[in-house]
């Protein structure tokens, strides 16, 4: 416990900053009053941000100062080690301990002192960033913690905006995330992403990054990103809905219909460009007039899923609100088919890229091209100096 | 092996390939000949699986182009393709490049570095291995491109104009070298567009003669003289083929000059 209550204190410069930064908004206050003049309410305000800023930086610090995931040389010298969940994590617990309120208590009766309204504040700020920081280092078997959190986030502001019950929800999705976090470090290092990290893939995804490798090498490969599963995409697009459901409640108005006309257009437009930017038809428009062939199946079945977006963000609201389906509920239906219909419609992108009766466009072939210029020629002969001098 | 069945193909309204079938055994090294603008190019894009055929289908080892997943994953394990213009990183150095390309193809990582060094001094590139591509000279590029497609060592080379583009004398040799090596022992298959016939006679067992979007022939060199009813060079029997009348065109043009 000893060691443990000190090996999470937040770093001493952050709270030196922190307590002079505070202090400083009373000296003003003193100062002001000495001068004789009412103390401003803008200088009381100044003291929440700050409140709140120190909670941010104490949660990302709870979790980036002492998980593996967010350091290499940590998490590599843990797997040469026989650490195992059972004990100690060496650096210092990444759970919560009864020490993590030497800092949080004092947080929340200074935002007490100064907003009785916002005591909570702190707590949750702090418990929301060590959620979301927890939440990116899970693996697929911690997928299902990921996605009760992002269903149950926005009960902390809806439907009753209450910072009681958006701590109670945070509470509770931390004893989830505490979970999934005991079963994470059951499975480390064998199970983990940096473990089991396929090196070939790894590789390929930095060249593609740093442009080392492209025509034709990056479109002729055999390495392709996973496929989203129907289900997926219903969830994915019942989360963005719920999300936007929880937007709406928030603004106090619903949207317009213009907007999912505009969605829709920019969805559909995306999926287009997605899946015949790079993979142009096989013959040309004029080569399609002339020779009578206007619509060639194979090719144009990829543009079955974006007419489908753009119908239901345009006709299918209209249909509906004709139909007497209130607005709210014909928003947000449209809006999740949109999504719904754009990551599951056939053909995967993956089905695509390997068997889809496409041809590559030239600009790909030809993008690269360019004259060598005076300076490429010096930092040529530069390196050839080096490499002679070097032997 | 590469079986091309019954292709046809057109970008616009002018067809480039018309019904061409072409089969081509595993260890053979095929050259595919023919007057610029005739559909070499296409031809070798339709077996890199660059282009999909408007009609007809193409075929390696059995498995048929962009039929399923499984499939063209397995095809492109084994098939390389060097276009005539090929992408080249022109801010990473030539031997970043190569070992990124033998990544790709999961050459293991000892051979690769050693297979690299192999490459860059076979081509004569050492001493800008380690420099960006971007100050190469237009034949050193053309170097690196080769370099890349043979440090991947699929058994497949679909290769687009491999001697043009500024290649050196001593690139040339070794180009050919490598390729008749390999053709002799029969390691891998190749496929290579050729303009000048001069290379191709010592290392191709195979010639095939595409003009006007039709295989006019596919044989081995003497197969191709007989058809010609030609005992001249190479270079003659191909203008014999496709150009019957050129012979008799350049001695009437000389006549009309001389007189």
């Amino acid at each position: 416990m000893n060691r443990n209550w000190r090996q999470v204190l937040p770093p001493r410069l952050i709270t030196i900053i922190f307590c002079t930064g505070y202090l400083l908004t009373y000296l003003m206050d003193l100062y002001i009053i000495r001068l004789g003049s009412p103390v401003p309410k803008e200088i009381g305000t100044i003291r929440m941000p700050l409140i709140v800023v120190a909670s941010v930086l104490y949660g990302y610090y709870r979790v980036r100062a002492f998980h593996p995931f967010y350091s290499r040389k940590y998490r590599e010298w843990l797997c040469l080690t026989p650490w195992s969940v059972d004990k100690p994590l060496p650096k210092g617990p990444v759970h919560l301990i009864w020490a993590d309120l030497i800092t949080l208590v004092p947080l929340t009766v200074l935002a007490y002192f100064n907003y009785s309204f916002y005591t909570c504040v702190p707590i949750i700020v702090f418990l929301g960033v060590y959620l979301v920081l927890t939440c990116i280092t899970f693996e697929d078997e911690q997928g299902s913690f990921t996605v009760l959190l992002l269903f149950l986030a926005p009960f902390t502001i809806y439907p009753f905006a209450n910072q009681y019950i958006a701590l109670l929800v945070l509470v509770l999705l931390y004893i989830l995330c505490w979970v999934s976090l005991r079963q994470f470090f059951r499975g480390f290092p064998w199970n983990t992403k940096y473990w089991k990290t396929d090196i070939v893939k790894e590789w390929r995804a930095q060249a593609i990054r740093q442009r080392v490798i492209g025509w034709p090498f990056k479109y002729l490969n055999v390495y392709e990103a996973s496929k989203i599963s129907a289900s997926e995409a219903f969830l994915m697009s019942l989360l963005l809905t719920w999300w936007l459901h929880v937007i709406r409640w928030v603004i106090g108005e619903s949207f317009s219909l213009g907007w999912l006309v505009m969605l829709a257009i920019y969805v559909a437009l995306f999926r287009a460009i997605i899946y015949a930017g790079i993979y142009r038809p096989p013959i040309s428009l004029l080569g399609r007039i002339f020779t009578g062939r206007l619509i060639i199946p194979s090719y144009d079945k990829i543009f079955i899923a974006p007419i489908c977006i753009f119908i239901a963000g345009t006709i299918l609201p209209l249909a509906l609100g004709h139909l007497g389906l209130d607005q709210v509920w014909n928003f947000e239906l449209c809006f999740f088919l949109i999504f719904f219909l754009a990551l599951s419609l056939p053909p995967t992108l993956k089905k695509w890229r390997f068997t889809g009766a496409y041809r590559i466009g030239r600009h790909v072939q030809s993008y690269q091209s360019r004259p060598v210029s005076p300076q490429d020629q010096a930092i040529a002969t530069f390196f050839s100096k080096k490499f002679k001098s070097s032997g | 092996m590469i079986n091309v069945v019954n292709v046809w193909h057109h970008y616009g309204i002018k067809p480039i390939l018309r019904d061409v079938s072409l089969k081509v055994e595993p260890g053979e090294l095929v050259a595919v000949m023919g007057p610029n603008g005739m559909g070499k190019s296409t031809l070798l894009g339709l077996m890199a699986g660059v282009l999909w055929p408007i009609k007809g289908y193409v075929e390696i080892d059995g498995h048929q182009r962009r039929n399923s997943v499984e499939e063209e994953i397995e095809i492109r394990k084994k098939i390389v393709y060097l276009p005539d213009n090929p992408y080249l990183p022109l801010y990473n150095t030539g031997r970043e490049f190569l070992l990124a390309v033998g990544r790709l193809y999961e050459v293991e990582e000892e051979r690769l570095m050693e297979h690299a060094e192999q490459l860059v001094k076979l081509f004569d590139l050492q001493e800008n291995a380690d420099a960006p591509i971007r100050s190469y000279s237009t034949g050193q590029k053309k170097k690196i491109g080769i370099c890349s497609a043979l440090i991947t060592k699929a058994p497949i080379l679909i290769l687009d104009e491999p001697f043009s583009g500024g290649l050196d004398s001593s690139a040339l040799l070794a180009l050919s070298q490598i390729l008749k090596r390999l053709a002799d022992r029969k390691d891998v298959t190749v496929v290579m567009a050729v303009p000048v016939p001069e290379l191709v006679e010592s290392l191709a067992h195979k010639i095939a003669i595409i003009a006007h979007g039709k295989i006019l022939a596919y044989d081995t060199a003497d197969g191709l003289r007989r058809t010609a009813g030609s005992t001249g060079d190479l270079a003659k029997v191909l203008e014999a083929l496709i150009h019957p009348e050129v012979f008799k065109n350049i001695e009437s043009y000389l006549d009309g000059r001389i007189s």
